[in-house]
């Protein structure tokens, strides 16, 4: 009983101090690691990591150690609704904070929302909507589409 | 032994942090002695928090996210940027359910050029595929082809020339948009059948086709040829009835089988190139007038589709050289078509298992095998593979290994020859 009373002390990169139930934290493999071998007795620093993308994290765990009761169905149902509310922003630093983290389920969550980001669209499409800069040569570009032609060409 | 081990992760962990602190012009020492210009820099860098680089993402994370696309968008990321374009063929697909092919057509064009359609139509996502495009005219096609087999993205098709009473044979890649014109077939008139074997791993082609001999003849013509001979190999035998024609045709290792609508099974092995009668009669009062031969696993199977209502599905035992009823699908999706897929319901499919799914068929509708409750015919994804079995010609297996390009075929073929 003690043990999952225990609490651990998290800090953001912009200074903020989170204390979080041990039980909460361990959904993090990484946490998990450090408390197995006995280092997460003083506060663990989260050089990536903001501490608004860091209480979204600790939202999202603390759902997951609330549910665990629930039914599969409910978990998913918000898990959907946590991740709509994500702006694409806030997601690249979830993603990159729950691969630090390790938090396996949040990753592939954010992952999936990003491939059903990506689906259906066209190159440009993905492009505009992720601010990514095209970095291939004209010629480059030309041969891959070339290459996979029938894939490019879809739309009217 | 335990406390080295801590010790040493507690290390790298420490190493770590202020190797990413270092990275990040030391955030972690600054936010303890916090003055204004930091808080002016950590606004600074609240404002860069609202760019981030996609396309920097770290590779097993890009990786991550390839892994949960469908086929078609994995090719299309990688147009997108370097980052994103690297290879992924090591990344398993999540797609395994066929393409549908809903259209093709060639038409001459005015100025003496080919205006070609194709279609395909992908269950998974309800996308369709469109490929329109304009080419020279290689060789003068008529409108329609008829597919008479699929495999690794390319199709055989065979088109009949209605004025000369010929019917000639064509490999059409759907990807690659290549055409491979194969020999002409002198006894062409009373073409049957005709497939071919080509898988993922080697790009060894060979094609076989059946003929009949002129009505009253009780002859078969069997024809073979590898990609790149200048003409087939043929070989006669005898067959049955004239009237008798062969309904399906399937390759499965070095082994092509057809069977007839009277119920025969043959065999034809290409290597000892020897024709052999496996079942010679049907034993049940029905004609096999709308049957599919499935070759899948080393197993072959005969759906039979004279009614519509209550299809039955046979597999070939081979010790007893006789067909047994199978009235379970064993949790898998049945694609049929002139070439038919079996797919393991798992995943995304899962609410498919037990469904039959037929090409271009009335009524248009999915159909439960076996003894498994109907639902799976009301999922989404059930009612979007009957939208893509409209109407279609044949199913496509994703060449999720690669595509063949023409030269790749008619180099290995040719050298061997």
């Amino acid at each position: 009983m003690a043990s999952t009373l225990k609490k651990i002390i998290l800090k953001s990169c912009d200074g903020k101090i989170l204390e979080v139930e041990e039980a909460v934290a361990v959904q993090s493999q990484m946490i998990k690691n450090m408390i197995e071998d006995d280092c997460a007795n003083e506060e663990i620093p989260l050089p990536d990591i903001t501490g608004e993308i860091l209480s979204m994290i600790i939202e999202y765990c603390k759902m997951h150690v609330d549910g665990e009761n629930n039914s599969n169905n409910e978990l998913i149902a918000r898990d959907a609704d946590f991740i709509t509310r994500v702006d694409l922003n806030t997601l690249y630093y979830l993603i990159v904070a729950a691969n630090f983290l390790n938090v396996k389920s949040l990753l592939d969550l954010t992952c999936q929302r990003v491939a059903d980001i990506i689906k259906g669209k066209s190159p440009e499409e993905i492009r505009l909507t992720f601010n990514i800069k095209n970095d291939f040569t004209p010629e480059e570009e030309e041969e891959i589409r070339k290459k996979n032609a029938w894939a490019f060409d879809y739309k009217d | 032994m335990t406390s080295i081990g801590r010790r040493k992760l507690w290390r790298s962990f420490k190493f770590y942090s202020i190797f990413r602190n270092g990275e990040m012009t030391s955030i972690g020492r600054r936010t303890q002695r916090r003055s204004f210009k930091d808080r002016r820099n950590s606004k600074k860098r609240k404002l860069e928090k609202h760019n981030p680089n996609w396309s920097d993402l770290p590779r097993e994370i890009i990786e991550r996210i390839i892994g949960r696309l469908l086929w078609v968008d994995r090719i299309r990321i990688r147009a997108v940027c370097k980052a994103w374009s690297a290879p992924n063929s090591h990344i398993p697909a999540i797609d395994k359910v066929p393409w549908a092919m809903k259209h093709f057509y060639w038409r001459p064009t005015d100025n003496g050029q080919m205006f070609c359609l194709c279609t395909l139509c992908d269950p998974l996502s309800g996308e369709y595929i469109t490929e329109r495009s304009l080419r020279e005219e290689e060789f003068p096609f008529p409108f329609f082809a008829d597919p008479c087999a699929s495999a690794c993205g390319w199709v055989l098709f065979s088109m009949r020339n209605i004025e000369q009473a010929q019917t000639s044979l064509f490999l059409y890649s759907l990807f690659t948009r290549e055409v491979i014109k194969l020999p002409e077939l002198r006894e062409s008139n009373r073409f049957q059948v005709a497939t071919f074997s080509l898988n993922a791993t080697s790009p060894k082609c060979a094609i076989f086709a059946l003929c009949l001999g002129p009505y009253g003849s009780r002859v078969i013509y069997v024809k073979t040829c590898f990609l790149g001979d200048p003409s087939w190999k043929t070989l006669q035998f005898n067959g049955f009835n004239c009237l008798n024609h062969a309904k399906s045709a399937v390759y499965a290792n070095g082994v092509f089988y057809c069977v007839f609508i009277g119920g025969q099974l043959c065999a034809f092995n290409v290597e000892l190139q020897e024709w052999t009668v496996l079942i010679s009669r049907w034993p049940y009062e029905f004609d096999l007038s709308d049957a599919n031969l499935i070759a899948s696993d080393g197993d072959l199977w005969l759906l039979d589709q004279t009614d519509l209502e209550c299809l039955k599905l046979f597999k070939f035992d081979r010790l007893e050289m006789r067909w047994v009823y199978e009235n379970n699908l064993n949790n898998r999706v049945l694609f049929v078509g002139c070439t038919s897929f079996f797919v393991p319901a798992v995943g995304e499919t899962s609410r498919l298992a037990n469904t039959i799914f037929c090409c271009g068929q009335i009524p248009y509708s999915a159909r439960c095998y076996g003894s498994t409750s109907p639902r799976c015919t009301r999922s989404r994804l059930s009612r979007k593979c009957v939208e893509a079995t409209k109407f279609s010609k044949t199913w496509i297996e994703l060449p999720l290994g690669g595509v063949w390009r023409a030269k790749d075929l008619m180099y290995l073929n040719g050298a061997n020859l």
